[in-house]
């Protein structure tokens, strides 16, 4: 593989390349699923291939391809190279990617048990188990639980001198169940939405999620909610928990502080931002409560690497430090219009993708609060827990959620369950309004296994460290 | 340097053998193999330049085997002996661990509707074609004191199924895509055109289009919430229908009672009908 790496730079250059990188991948990814007390599917996939990025008269060119041979790869250099010539007759200004990156050396996740070594049995006997508790709950029609464990070898070398080897690993699991009346369709799941909760590690991280003794909480809940007043409407104080805190984190916090779309590059799909460049260190993002960071050396993260994919070091650094917007997720070619170097966040979703500016772990950090101490100070509120929808407009200003499950707050105490329970708000009021969040005990790192981007498109695993947090005076329910 | 680039896709009869050989090499009672191709470009642009630009060529090769009534399911992206050999044992593999369970016979062989959706222009397309076309958008808007984004892609795909029974279908088809947002200081506009001939997407018209739509949205002014009669034009139709389809059009959701759709109920006003033609030769898909 080193001897491809290595013929593709040196054609790449022979051929007029200022700078060239290649990446090769391959990657293994199991699924399984059970539903309603069946295993219903079990897939092994495979990947293989080279990606060749170009940089010829100051514009990009890339090309790949899954045949991995010394023919084929010179193919491929010479469309990348062609594909950067024509970019450049087009191109606005020629492409500066700051100082080199010579970056060298090994990393792999770590893992306790390996999770292409644990018996389908032992999984499928998992999930099983977890399907029973949830049929233990009468009234649950549909039960669906699934597991999917990938393993990523990857190489990236370049024409500055950086050489990486990476072996990565991700597990993931969840459990749903589905209650349906003539007019409603309920759904709980656990540990998170859409389909899985998911990390960097092994199967260790699959069984400390105990699905088996989630399965009756979430089948009752699931059936209580078919019956269960609507949300009411009304400005409140809303408390969420720590699933969808992450997920508003994600929305209104880590793309609209990704460099690209800032400047545009995903207008027309992703979208842009309104955490424009004359704002940095200067907008009042949030309260002072709100200090979020990008770490992507955090523990079973999915944006936890030893490199991103343009070999620039994992690395820590703050978007909003104490409720002040500080910095943005960036790469080397954006970067450096600002004057910076790379934090670190390019990330493709495999060989035959451009890496894009991707979140890594990025996460409010604990606060001093805990969820019980904000529900007994919250007078008239609504606690609000797991994502069901999410809506959030191009700049990242305007959103609207709506969650599986809600309690309404009364004079400090957890009162009635209410069902399709939704919020909404600008976002610096939203964190401004943010006045407690909760303590490292309650805080922990989730997996967001979907993240869209970039055209052709793009799927991320990123994640979010999150605690329950609490907010005021916030919109909920229907507004009319 | 070559004027056109033809898209490299393996020859059919080299793909039929490919696929003949796994099957015969296959234990299992049954075996289906479902091969998808593609070789792809995308050129993307951002205020009024190309700043991404990429081409890929890839392969899926699925097969399933169905052995003792256990059903085995594993892919892998390459076309090689080896890869078979190695992808036919991963799917045997997770058969054999799998609970007998109730069997879906596959089907035997049955008459195939061909539709005509190549077009050699398209799969020859070239990445000076791409940015000559991408260029004349962001000339146009850049005159208009606007700036345009979007991507524009062109490509070629094969697809071939085949199973043990007998079967062997085989569909290659080609598709040029772009779609392109303009903006300006207070507002924007949005177009997109698709084709299986890339000849016959017009960049003028596209251009007309999304340039006079971003400039009479510009400074739009809010309406209040409340009840009026609201006209959508085409591309917000096919969103909305596309969302449908994803949430509630599939028969296992309805089966499930997950689904809006329930057969016999009126769901619309009697002026709406909507259908699935795979067959439809002027639809890329």
């Amino acid at each position: 593989m080193k001897d491809l790496a290595e013929a593709a730079l040196n054609a790449a250059q022979m051929k007029g390349a200022s700078y060239a990188d290649v990446r090769l991948d391959e990657r293994v990814q199991q699924d399984v699923t059970v539903k309603n007390g069946q295993l219903a599917a079990v897939s092994d996939d495979a990947s293989e291939g080279v990606g060749v990025r170009v940089l010829v008269d100051g514009a990009w060119g890339f090309a790949g391809s899954a045949r991995l041979d010394i023919d084929e790869v010179h193919e491929v250099v010479d469309r990348a190279i062609r594909i950067a010539r024509a970019s450049a007759r087009a191109r606005s200004t020629p492409v500066d990617l700051g100082p080199p990156v010579t970056s060298r050396g090994q990393y792999k996740t770590p893992v306790e048990r390996d999770p292409f070594s644990v018996p389908l049995t032992e999984k499928v006997e998992l999930l099983l188990r977890a399907d029973q508790a949830m049929a233990s709950a009468k009234g649950v029609s549909i039960r669906e639980g699934s597991m999917e464990f990938i393993k990523q070898k990857k190489i990236f070398a370049s024409t500055e001198g950086a050489y990486t080897e990476q072996e990565l690993y991700e597990s993931g699991a969840g459990i749903e169940a589905t209650a349906t009346s003539p007019d409603d369709v309920q759904n709980r799941s656990y540990p998170n939405s859409f389909g899985r909760h998911q990390g960097a590690g092994g199967y260790e991280y699959i069984t400390a999620m105990q699905l088996d003794r989630h399965g009756e909480r979430i089948g009752q809940e699931a059936v209580a909610l078919l019956t269960a007043p609507q949300c009411p409407s009304g400005v409140k104080t809303l408390i969420l928990d720590a699933s969808q805190t992450a997920l508003q984190i994600h929305e209104s916090c880590g793309h609209p502080t990704e460099l690209d779309r800032v400047f545009g590059m995903e207008a027309a799909y992703a979208g842009t931002s309104f955490m424009t460049p004359e704002k940095l260190n200067l907008l009042r993002y949030g309260s002072p409560r709100v200090t979020i960071t990008a770490d992507a050396l955090t523990p079973t993260g999915l944006g936890t690497f030893g490199w991103d994919d343009e070999g620039v070091p994992a690395q820590r650094s703050y978007l909003i430090k104490e409720g002040l917007f500080v910095g943005y997720l960036t790469s080397r070619e954006t970067a450096s219009v600002l004057g910076q170097q790379s934090n670190g966040t390019m990330r493709a979703d495999g060989w035959n993708r451009i890496p894009l500016i991707r979140m890594t772990n990025v996460s409010l950090q604990p606060g001093d609060s805990s969820l019980e101490q904000m529900i007994a100070e919250t007078k008239d509120g609504v606690y609000m827990e797991t994502n069901r929808s999410w809506s959030i407009d191009d700049r990242r200003l305007n959103f609207q959620f709506g969650t599986q499950l809600a309690y309404e707050i009364l004079n400090g105490k957890r009162g009635r369950m209410l069902k399709n329970a939704t919020y909404a708000g600008i976002t610096p009021e939203f964190w401004n309004s943010c006045d407690a969040v909760a303590g490292q005990a309650e805080w922990r790192v989730w997996g967001l296994a979907n993240c869209g981007k970039g055209q052709p498109p793009q799927v991320a695993h990123v994640a979010h460290g999150a605690a329950p947090a609490r907010f005021q005076n916030v919109k909920v329910g229907i507004l009319k | 340097m070559k004027s056109m680039e033809a898209s490299r896709l393996t020859d059919q009869a080299e793909l039929k053998r490919f696929v003949d050989r796994l099957l015969e090499a296959s234990p299992a009672q049954q075996t289906e193999v479902l091969v998808t191709e593609w070789d792809s470009a995308l050129t993307r642009f951002a205020n009024n330049g190309i700043h991404q630009n990429v081409a890929e060529r890839d392969v899926s090769v699925r097969v399933r085997v169905v052995k003792d009534g256990k059903t085995g399911v594993a892919s892998i992206n390459q076309l090689k002996e080896t890869a078979a050999q190695d992808v036919l044992r991963r799917a045997i593999a997770i058969a054999d661990l799998q609970p007998k369970g109730e069997l879906v016979p596959m089907p035997g062989p049955a008459k195939s509707h061909p539709v005509e959706a190549w077009s050699d222009a398209t799969a020859a397309a070239t990445p000076e074609q791409r940015a000559d076309f991408v260029e004349a958008i962001c000339a146009k808007a850049g005159r208009a004191g606007l700036k345009a984004f979007g991507a524009f892609s062109t490509g070629a795909e094969q697809l071939a199924i085949a199973n043990s029974l007998g079967v062997f279908h085989h569909h290659r088809s080609t598709e040029a895509t772009i779609n392109t947002v303009v903006m300006g200081e207070a507002g924007s506009g949005y177009a997109d055109r698709s084709a299986i001939d890339v000849r016959e997407l017009d960049k003028d018209s596209l251009a007309d289009e999304v340039i006079d739509k971003a400039q009479r949205n510009q400074n739009a002014q809010p309406v209040e919430p409340g009840d009026y009669e609201v006209v959508l034009e085409e591309y917000a139709v096919a969103e909305m229908l596309e969302f449908l389809s994803f949430i509630g059009f599939g028969a296992l959701a309805a089966q499930e009672e997950r689904s809006f759709m329930r057969l016999g109920e009126r769901i619309t006003g009697e002026n709406i009908d909507i259908w699935d033609d795979g067959l439809d030769p002027k639809k890329c898909n």
